[in-house]
Order: structure tokens, then C-alpha cells, then sequence
């Protein structure tokens, strides 16, 4: 019998960039004091169109979260551009999931897209004649030009999902991230935003994505994020959509890494000793 | 008639101050409300009129007079550490955040009735007017109290026009207002700040009880007009003004009628109102277009019964008697017969001695029905794999319902199809 062998510490599955438009390092983020994402660490590179993929509760939504700054980090730290957050706001756009809004707002769709302006325009001033410009834009693109003043309850699943991409062109920024924006779409919209994405990514944007249909991620994305609970792998879509790598991703939860979460909350020990440092 | 004009002539300076005190404040809690009722805080807003009461007793009892500035102060401090609680609450206990507003709520004013009782027992000569605050007294307004809720009003109004594109962002997707770079926690800190404000200045002349249906009421109601934000708000600030000043009427010709009451029952009327006879939203305009469809359903299943009739023969447009449609398929005959009257209107049937006959242009429609019934079958049978025994009971209320442009899809989809699951002939389009 052979002795015990140490793992191969370094993470081969994880593959880095240099000048990354995002930098993850050592992410770790719960919910209600339960840790849904352990120690991240990742880089993507620019001008591509990636997905976060993994299980229901594998904290793909978390992730895009935090980066987003929505979520307070237990450990480690977000760059974007090699910056923080805060000094790159205008150039990182967010496209939430639909059900996160109650749709019954009284808006209309022009409205919701315009609301991709205000960013710019900074507190007190009005929206004028070119953030409508802008706002008319963005929904040309995506289609929804003939809808600009459709009651936003009004408009299909689809017709909404789109309404959240204009309001995230209309911000004219540099990296996207969208939480599930197929979910729940018809096929001709499918089509239509994954054609979108791809024009983006001509005009030099980068575009992540949650993503839950494994089939149509072979085919959507350059590079490819597998998530569940900690970080599986992260690299160009074919030298990570491999068998081996979706097992490890779908193959169930890591059981003591679940127990241990669940201990954490249950017992009200702090996830972290210390607070993590602003870099 | 005579007590209307001298009440709108406004001669009498304190029906001056009482009029535009009541609307001013029945406006500006309308503006704020209609934020707190699309941030989904109504609950949150009746927990602060309650809260109030502990904070007007306490700057009573420490002061021992009715300066309106003071009791203000004091009222606000006790509206915000309501708020504060129920969100320490929240956000430190396992106790959900209803539970934790209706303790808040009960608790802080279980308080100020306390106090207030010991107010009025303990022989105080200013304390007079105090339980006023319960139910309101328009009345009971001075100028003194008007110039320091008019600046309130003001204030309220100044920042909602200001920060109109960051509230309704606000309201309508918090997160991303976050993403954008918006101060998202002070935005909320001022919101909630106006809405503890428009509490605290309405108490007296609605009081603490009833005070958030002025919040809540006009907006409700005004949501029920329009499907923008700027209208809403306007239409609610309207509403809310015209009850206003209806209350102060009251308040001038029956002084001991409380003003309270009076401004939130004219508002409910007209909350109930626009919630029966709103245009597209309203329970009538629901009503009518169900019925509207309804009726169309029966004219089309008539013109479709009598194509079924004239199929074996091919010959469509012969005459049956009601007696032959009924046999045919089952119908209300009351609502059958007037069908009948309204298609005959529309010539799209024509009656004879023998009974009634399809025109022209009414077995186009009917075959136009009867096409889209088998489209619609065929489509089940082959996209849905549903047994053909199962198609025709969905088939028959999907196909009042296609439209053209859904027709052609499903025509293009199912290669032009000519014949049903039951081998039918599909009837063409002409």
C-alpha cells in the first residue's frame, strides 16, 4: 500500500490572464451568514464573451454579485481594470435577473432603458433630449424600439429581458455582467441576444453571463467559469467544457464543504477572524 | 349654501390657514406616499404615524407647552427610532420584518397613550387640544403652526422634484441603483426622513391613526389612472388635495366633527371609486372586456356550428332552424338568440323562413374559426405529441384567441397543411 500523497496544490484547471479586465482574489461571500462561495480566485481576460456556469445554488448570482459590490465580502478583494469598483462605476455595467424587479412599476419601457443614463448624469440633473437618445438607442438595438412606450407589465418575459439589456447599453460601459439573461426567453429572443452579445464583443466589450444551459454554452462563450461553491475551473471553453471537469462541477456538493457552511451559520461563528483589507 | 360660499371666499383668516394647511399637508404626505406604496413600505409608514404619539407627549410632558416646533422635534425622534428599531430587528433577530413592524407599532403607541392619559390626569392647564393628535383636528390649526409645516411641505416637495430620477429608480430597482454609483443609503436615509416628516406634520390635522392612509390611500388610488410615475404622483397629490380641503371644510362647519376621519373616508370613496370605474384597470372596464369576449366566443361558436351543419353536403350557406344549431351543438338559447340578432347586424348570417343561413362573408369567418381550430389541434398533435383524442377541447377556446400573425406562424411551422388529426380537410384561407 502506497503512502499518502499530497494533491497537486496548483490549480490547473484555473487558468490566469495577464492585464485581466476582472481580478477575483480570494472571494469569499455568504448569505445570512451561511458562505455560499469559498476562497475565488480568477482573471478574465478582455473583449470576450464568458459564462459562469454550475448547479442551482452553486453561487453563480453570488458571484456577479459581489464583484458588483451588492454583497458584503468576507475575505479577499475585486479589481476591474486594475481598479476598485468605485473608481471604475461608469465603465462596468449590471443586468440583474428579471424577477428581481416587480414589473407592475409604472414605467414605461423607455423609461427603464433611460435609467441606463443616470449613472453619467450624476445627482439632481435631468434626463434630456440626449439620454432619450441614447435610451431610443439601446432599444433599437435589442429590438424593442416599437415598445419604447409599452407599460413595462405589459411586455412578454422575453420583451422584459431585453428592456434590462438596453437599460445596460444605454450605460455605454466597457464589461457586463448579466445574471441569467436567457432565462426564461423564447428562442427567437435567445437568438436575438446572443447575436447582441456578439456584436458587443466585436466593438471590443467584454460580456460575462450566468448561464445554465451547458448544450447552447459550448456554442455561446469563448471562456468559461465552471462554479459550485468554490471555483471548479476557469479557462478557454474548449479546455473546460470537458467531461471530467463537468463531473467534478455537477457531481454533487462537497459534503464537508456544505457541513461546514451550515456549521458556521448554525453556530454563529464569524467566517472570517479578520476583516478583509480594501486594496 | 351660504356656509360653502363663506367658506370658499376665504375672508376668515382662519379658515384661511386651516384650507391650505389641509391641503399643503394632505399633498405633500400624497407626493411621499406614493414611494413608500412602489417601495412596498406601507406597513412601515403606519408604524411611524403610531410612534408618533410617544414622541408629542414626551416634548409635552419636557417642555410643558404646545409649541408646535417642539412637538415636531419631538414626534420625529420617536417616528425615527421606530424605524431604527424595526430595522434592528430585522436585521439582528430570526423575527421577519411583519412581525417586527406590528410590535414596533403596537408597542410605541401602547406608550403614547400612556402618557398621554397621565398628561390629561395631571391637572396641567396647557395640556387642552393634546389628544387632538389622536384623531386629528384641522381646526385646530394656527398660523404659527402653518408657517412651520408650509416649510415642511415645501421641503418635502423641493426634494421629490430634485431627486425624482433617483426615487424612482430607487423605488424600482435598488440594486442597480447601487451599481451605478448611486448613494443608495442616503437616498433611503432622506426618503425615509420625508416620510417620518409628512407623518409628523399630517398628525394634526388627521391624526396618528389614521395618518397612514394618507400616505397610502392616494397613491393606491392613483395607480389605478396611469401607468407613469410623474402622473401618478400628481394625480395622488390632486386627490389628496381636494379631500384636504373637504376636510377642512367640515372642520369649519361642524368644529367638533373630527377632520381626520373625514379627509381618510372622502379618500377611501375615491380610492374605492377608482378602483371600480378606472379605465382598462378598473373592476367594471375587467368586467365589460370579459363580457365583450365572452359574446364574441358565442357569435363565433354559432357561425362555427353552422359550417359544421353544411360540411357533408358542402353546401354552407343553407338555412337550419334554432332547433337544427342547438341539436348540432349545445348554447344558451337566450344568449344564442341574441347572437344571432347581433351577427344578422354584422351580415354575417341572414334569416329566412327555414331558419338561419351563413352569408358570404359569414362562412369566410367561420371557416376562418374552423381553421384555426385544426391548425391549432394539428399543432398539439405534432409539437406537443398530445393524442388526438385530447386536442379538441384546447383546440376549441385557442382558437378564439389566435392571431393573424400567430396563424401564419403556425401555417408556416406545419408546412401548409390540409388535413386535422381526425383527417379532417383544413377549410383554406381566401
Amino acid at each position: 500500500m502506497s503512502g499518502y500523497q499530497l494533491p497537486d496544490t496548483t490549480n490547473q484547471m484555473i487558468q490566469h490572464v495577464n492585464d485581466p479586465v476582472l481580478e477575483v482574489h480570494d472571494l469569499t461571500v455568504s448569505y445570512q451568514r451561511k458562505p455560499v462561495l469559498w476562497d475565488v480566485d480568477l482573471t478574465l481576460p478582455s473583449q470576450a464573451l464568458i459564462g459562469i456556469i454550475g448547479p442551482n445554488g452553486a453561487g453563480k448570482s453570488t458571484l456577479i454579485k459581489a464583484i458588483m459590490g451588492l454583497l458584503p465580502l468576507n475575505s479577499g478583494y475585486v479589481q476591474l481594470f486594475g481598479q476598485s469598483m468605485d473608481e471604475v462605476r461608469q465603465r462596468v455595467s449590471y443586468v440583474p435577473q428579471r424577477e428581481s424587479v416587480d414589473w407592475d412599476f409604472p414605467a414605461s419601457a423607455l423609461d427603464v432603458a433611460m435609467m441606463g443614463t443616470y449613472g453619467k448624469l450624476g445627482l439632481f440633473s435631468r434626463p434630456g433630449a440626449k439620454q432619450k437618445a441614447q435610451a431610443l438607442e439601446a432599444l433599437e438595438k435589442v429590438g424593442m424600439q416599437d415598445f419604447a412606450n409599452r407599460q413595462i407589465s405589459q411586455l412578454s418575459g422575453g420583451q422584459q429581458q431585453r428592456v434590462f439589456l438596453a437599460r445596460a447599453l444605454a450605460q455605454n460601459a466597457d464589461l457586463y455582467l448579466m445574471d441569467e439573461p436567457f432565462a426564461g426567453v423564447d428562442i427567437a429572443t435567445e437568438t436575438a441576444i446572443i447575436e447582441l452579445l456578439r456584436q458587443m464583443r466585436e466593438d471590443g466589450k467584454t460580456v460575462v453571463v450566468v448561464h445554465h444551459d451547458l448544450q447552447s454554452a459550448q456554442d455561446y462563450f469563448d471562456w468559461v467559469l465552471l462554479l459550485n461553491m468554490r471555483l471548479v475551473a476557469s479557462g478557454p471553453t474548449s479546455e473546460t467544457l470537458t467531461p471530467e471537469l463537468l463531473e467534478k462541477t455537477y457531481g454533487g456538493r462537497l459534503t464537508e464543504l456544505s457541513n461546514v457552511s451550515e456549521l458556521l451559520q448554525k453556530k454563529n461563528f464569524p467566517i472570517r477572524e479578520t476583516k478583509p483589507v480594501k486594496k | 349654501m351660504n356656509t360653502l360660499w363663506e367658506f370658499l371666499s376665504m375672508q376668515d383668516a382662519n379658515v384661511r390657514f386651516v384650507t391650505i394647511g389641509s391641503v399643503l399637508l394632505a399633498a405633500s404626505s400624497a407626493v411621499v406616499g406614493c414611494f413608500t406604496v412602489l417601495r412596498k413600505r406601507a406597513l412601515v409608514g403606519d408604524a411611524v404615524a403610531h410612534a408618533v404619539l410617544p414622541g408629542v407627549c414626551l416634548a409635552f410632558i419636557l417642555t410643558g407647552e404646545k409649541n408646535p416646533v417642539v412637538l415636531l422635534v419631538g414626534s420625529f425622534l420617536t417616528g425615527w427610532l421606530s424605524l431604527v428599531v424595526i430595522d434592528l430587528i430585522t436585521s439582528k433577530s430570526r423575527i421577519k420584518e411583519d412581525t417586527a413592524i406590528g410590535l414596533v407599532l403596537s408597542v410605541f403607541f401602547g406608550i403614547g397613550v400612556l402618557l398621554l392619559t397621565s398628561i390629561q390626569h395631571s391637572g396641567n392647564e396647557n395640556q387642552s387640544g393634546l389628544d387632538k393628535f389622536l384623531f386629528g383636528s384641522a381646526a385646530a390649526l394656527v398660523g404659527q403652526d402653518l408657517y412651520t409645516f408650509g416649510a415642511v411641505a415645501v421641503l418635502l416637495l423641493v426634494s421629490v422634484v430634485l431627486l425624482y430620477k433617483e426615487f424612482k429608480l430607487l423605488s424600482f430597482d435598488i440594486a442597480y441603483a447601487r451599481t451605478i454609483g448611486l448613494p443608495v443609503r442616503k437616498l433611503e436615509l432622506l426618503l425615509t426622513t420625508l416620510t417620518v416628516l409628512a407623518v409628523v406634520v399630517g398628525i394634526q390635522s388627521v391624526g396618528v391613526v389614521l395618518m397612514s392612509a394618507m400616505l397610502i390611500t392616494p397613491a393606491a388610488a392613483a395607480r389605478f389612472w396611469t401607468d407613469r410615475l410623474g402622473a401618478m404622483i400628481v394625480i395622488a397629490a390632486v386627490m389628496s388635495a381636494v379631500c384636504g380641503a373637504a376636510g377642512a371644510f367640515v372642520s369649519f362647519t361642524a368644529p367638533a366633527m373630527p377632520t381626520g376621519p373625514w379627509i381618510v373616508m372622502l379618500l377611501s370613496m375615491l380610492a374605492i371609486f377608482s378602483f371600480i370605474l378606472a379605465p382598462n384597470k378598473g373592476l367594471l372596464a375587467r368586467y365589460l372586456s370579459q363580457r365583450r369576449v365572452r359574446r364574441q366566443m358565442m357569435r363565433e361558436n354559432i357561425l362555427k356550428t353552422l359550417f359544421h351543419l353544411g360540411e357533408p353536403t358542402g353546401e354552407y350557406q343553407h338555412s337550419y332552424s334554432k332547433n337544427q344549431i342547438l341539436e348540432r351543438r349545445q348554447l344558451p338559447v337566450l344568449k344564442m338568440q341574441s347572437a344571432l340578432k347581433t351577427l344578422s347586424r354584422q351580415g354575417l348570417t341572414q334569416k329566412s323562413k327555414q331558419g338561419w343561413a351563413l352569408t358570404e362573408a359569414g362562412k369566410k369567418e367561420a371557416q376562418r374559426v374552423v381553421r384555426l381550430h385544426r391548425l391549432w389541434e394539428l399543432y398539439l398533435t405534432q409539437y406537443l405529441q398530445v393524442a388526438s383524442d385530447h386536442v379538441h377541447e384546447d383546440a376549441e377556446s385557442i382558437e378564439h384567441v389566435l392571431t393573424p400573425e400567430l396563424e401564419k406562424r403556425l401555417e408556416e411551422l406545419l408546412d401548409y397543411p390540409t388535413a386535422d388529426p381526425h383527417q379532417t380537410k383544413i377549410p383554406q384561407s381566401s
